[in-house]
C-alpha cells in the first residue's frame, strides 16, 4: 500500500466527515427547508397576495441599477443563514474534536496507527477551513441557482422577460467569490476563539463546554473584583462581535467598512453598502495588516500546540 | 536472538501508587509472550509504555526507538488490539478498511478482505451495529492484514463468548503467527492461551516475578499428586503451594528435580493457571 502525508491527511479529513455528519447534513437540511419556504412564498404567497403581473410590473418599473444590485444579492443573501449556522456547527465540532475519541476510547484505535498527533490535529483545522466551507459554499451555490431559476420562471409566468429582469444580472461567480472571501476572513478572525475551544476539547476529561466557558468567565469576574476593570470582557466582546461600536475596532479596518470598495464584511449594512463585485483578495491582505489578526494567530498557534501536546502525552487510563 | 523490546529499570507511578517498579525485561522475535497478572499489577501500564501511550521513567526501547518520542514511527511495525470497545461505533466497516489502507504502509487490503469474507460482517454495517464478537473479528482482520513485527493484545477476548474466543486464538495462530512475528498478550483467561505461549511473564505489584520460556517453566515447576502418607515428606521439601484434590494433596514445587519428586507420587507439569495462583498467593504469605 502506498501511503504518504497526503493520503494520510485526506483519510483523516474523511474520518472527520464520517464522524461529524452534521458537516453535510446540517447544510443539506437547511437548504431543503429554505428552498421549500422559498417555493411557498414565491409560488403561492406572491401570486395570491400580490399578484404576479403586479410584481413583474414593479420589477420593470425599477431602475436597472437597483435591479442589478438586487439580483447580485441572490448569492450573498442566500449565504447569510448558512454563515450563521456555521457559527453554531463549528464551535460544537471543535469542542468535540479531541474529546469524543477519548470518551468512547476509540483513541486507542487511532493511536495504534502510524499517524502523528500533529497530523490528527491538523485534520481538524483543515475540516474547519476547507471541508466544511466547501460543503457550505456548494450548498449555497446550488440553492441560489435553484432559487434564481424559480424566480425567472415566476417572472415568465407574470409576463416579463426572465433574462432581462433576473438572469442577466445574476452575478453568480462574483457572489460566490465574495461569500468565499467573507467566509475566509471570518474564519481567520475567529481563529483564536476556535483554537481555545479545541484546547478545551483536548483538555477536558468531562464537559468540554464548561472547560471552554468557565475559565474566561472566572477571569472576567476576578478582573472585576481585584482590578475593578473590564478589559478582558471588552477584548472578548470585540473578538466575538466585531461590529457595532466603531471606536473599539478602529484597528481592524476591514471589519467595519473602511476597506476597499467600502465593503462591510460584518454588520447589518452588508446588503446596502456591500458591493460584492468589488470584493477581491485584498480584503484578506487587509486583515493581515491588523495587529488583532496577528495576536489572534499567535494565541491560536499556542492553543493548537497545547492541543497536540495533550493528545500526545495524556495518559488514557 | 533479536530483542524487539528492551526495558531496563522501567518505572511508572501514579501518585503514590507504583504501577511498574523498575522492571527489566526483553521480548524477543518469534515469541508469543503471555504477560499475566491480577488487576492493577501493572500489565496495562507496561503495554501502554511500549505503545507510546504513557510517559515513564527508566529505559525502554521498542524496535530500537524510544516509544515516548516515536509512537507514530513505531506503529508502522507494531499493532495493538485493546479490549473490544475501541473501534468507534459510528465507523462503517468499509470505511475502517479504507482508513487503515490509506494510513498504514504495511496494510494488505486483499488479505483483510479475505479474513472478513470468512465472517458474517457486512461492509456497510457500522461498528455500533455489530456484536462484540464481530467487532473483535473486524479488528483482528484489520490487524492481521498488517505486516507488523510486534502485535500487542490487551485482553483481546474480554467479554466474548467461548466460540469467538477459541476462534480468535486459532486464526491468530494459523493465519498470522510465524517465526518472524512476535505477539505480546495479556489476559485473565490464561487457560486459553497457555497452549500457544512460548514465554511466560508473571507480574505482581509492579514487579516481574516470573519470566521464563514455557520449556523452562516445564523444567522448573512440577506438580505432584501426593498420597496422604507422603504429605509430611512433601511439605519438608518446601513446596510453593499446596491444595487438596479428591482427598489427595497436590503440591507444587519450584526448582526441585523430578527425580527427587518421583517417589512422592504422580508428577505433572502444572497448568499456567495453577502456577499463577501459586505464585500470586505463595509469595504473599
Amino acid at each position: 500500500m502506498n501511503t504518504n502525508i497526503f493520503t494520510t491527511q485526506v483519510a483523516l479529513m474523511k474520518r472527520e466527515l464520517w464522524e461529524h455528519k452534521g458537516f453535510w447534513m446540517v447544510p443539506f437540511v437547511m437548504a431543503a427547508v429554505l428552498f421549500v419556504l422559498y417555493l411557498y412564498s414565491v409560488g403561492y404567497i406572491l401570486p395570491t397576495k400580490v399578484g404576479l403581473d403586479i410584481f413583474v410590473d414593479r420589477l420593470m418599473d425599477s431602475n436597472p441599477e437597483a435591479l442589478r444590485k438586487m439580483s447580485q444579492m441572490f448569492v450573498p443573501g442566500t449565504s447569510v443563514p448558512f454563515l450563521i449556522m456555521m457559527g453554531f456547527v463549528i464551535p460544537f465540532y471543535l469542542l468535540d474534536s479531541l474529546y469524543a475519541e477519548r470518551r468512547d476510547r476509540s483513541i486507542l484505535f487511532w493511536k495504534s496507527l502510524p499517524i502523528t498527533d500533529a497530523s490528527t490535529v491538523m485534520s481538524k483545522w483543515l475540516s474547519v477551513f476547507i471541508t466544511f466551507p466547501a460543503i457550505v459554499l456548494a450548498t449555497v451555490g446550488v440553492l441560489s441557482i435553484a432559487m434564481t431559476l424559480v424566480m425567472g420562471i415566476i417572472v415568465i409566468f407574470g409576463g416579463g422577460s426572465a433574462w432581462t429582469l433576473v438572469w442577466s444580472n445574476y452575478g453568480f461567480f462574483n457572489g460566490m467569490f465574495g461569500v468565499a472571501l467573507l467566509l475566509l476572513v471570518q474564519l481567520l478572525w475567529y481563529l483564536p476563539l476556535m483554537s481555545w475551544l479545541m484546547l478545551a476539547s483536548a483538555w477536558a476529561k468531562k464537559a468540554p463546554f464548561l472547560w471552554a466557558t468557565l475559565p474566561p468567565a472566572a477571569l472576567i469576574i476576578l478582573e472585576e473584583m481585584f482590578l475593578d476593570s473590564n478589559e478582558f470582557v471588552r477584548l472578548l466582546g470585540s473578538r466575538l462581535i466585531p461590529f457595532g461600536d466603531e471606536d473599539s475596532f478602529n484597528n481592524a479596518a476591514i471589519l467595519h467598512g473602511d476597506g476597499p470598495g467600502n465593503t462591510r464584511l460584518f454588520g447589518e449594512n452588508v446588503h446596502i453598502e456591500g458591493s460584492f463585485d468589488t470584493f477581491s483578495l485584498s480584503v484578506v491582505g487587509d486583515l493581515f495588516t491588523t495587529p488583532e489578526f496577528w495576536t489572534g494567530a499567535i494565541f491560536a498557534a499556542a492553543c493548537t500546540a497545547g492541543a497536540i501536546a495533550l493528545r500526545r502525552y495524556r495518559d488514557e487510563s | 536472538m533479536n530483542a524487539l523490546v528492551k526495558a531496563r529499570g522501567l518505572h511508572k507511578a501514579y501518585g503514590d501508587n507504583v504501577a511498574l517498579d523498575r522492571v527489566d525485561f526483553q521480548i524477543e522475535e518469534g515469541q508469543i509472550v503471555g504477560l499475566i497478572g491480577p488487576n492493577g499489577a501493572g500489565k496495562t501500564t507496561a503495554l501502554k509504555a511500549i505503545l507510546g501511550l504513557t510517559d515513564f521513567d527508566g529505559e525502554l526501547e521498542v524496535l530500537g526507538k524510544n516509544p515516548k518520542r516515536n509512537r507514530a514511527t513505531i506503529m508502522q511495525d507494531v499493532c495493538f488490539i485493546a479490549d473490544v470497545a475501541v473501534l468507534p461505533r459510528w465507523l462503517k466497516v468499509k470505511d475502517a478498511i479504507d482508513f487503515v489502507a490509506d494510513t498504514h504502509p504495511k496494510f494488505d487490503r486483499a488479505k483483510c478482505e479475505e479474513f472478513l469474507s470468512r465472517t458474517k460482517i457486512k461492509r456497510n454495517s457500522k461498528v455500533g451495529a455489530l456484536s462484540k464478537g464481530m467487532v473483535v473479528q473486524l479488528h483482528l482482520a484489520l490487524v492481521m492484514a498488517i505486516d507488523a513485527k510486534l502485535l500487542v493484545l490487551d485482553e483481546p477476548t474480554l467479554g466474548l463468548d467461548i466460540l469467538y474466543r477459541k476462534e480468535f486464538y486459532a486464526s491468530l495462530l494459523s493465519d498470522y503467527f510465524d517465526e518472524s512475528r512476535t505477539i505480546l498478550v495479556t489476559t485473565h483467561q490464561v487457560e486459553e492461551i497457555e497452549k500457544i505461549l512460548t514465554r511466560l511473564m508473571f507480574i505482581r505489584d509492579g514487579n516481574i516475578i516470573l519470566d521464563e520460556s514455557m520449556d523452562q517453566v516445564g523444567e522448573d515447576f512440577t506438580e505432584v499428586l501426593v498420597k496422604p502418607e507422603n504429605a509430611d515428606r512433601a511439605k519438608s521439601m518446601n513446596p510453593i503451594h499446596e491444595r487438596d484434590v479428591f482427598g489427595k494433596k497436590l503440591f507444587l514445587f519450584e526448582g526441585v528435580s523430578r527425580d527427587a519428586l518421583r517417589e512422592l507420587g504422580e508428577l505433572h507439569t502444572p497448568s499456567v493457571a495453577d502456577l499463577f495462583v501459586a505464585k500470586m498467593k505463595g509469595d504473599r504469605e
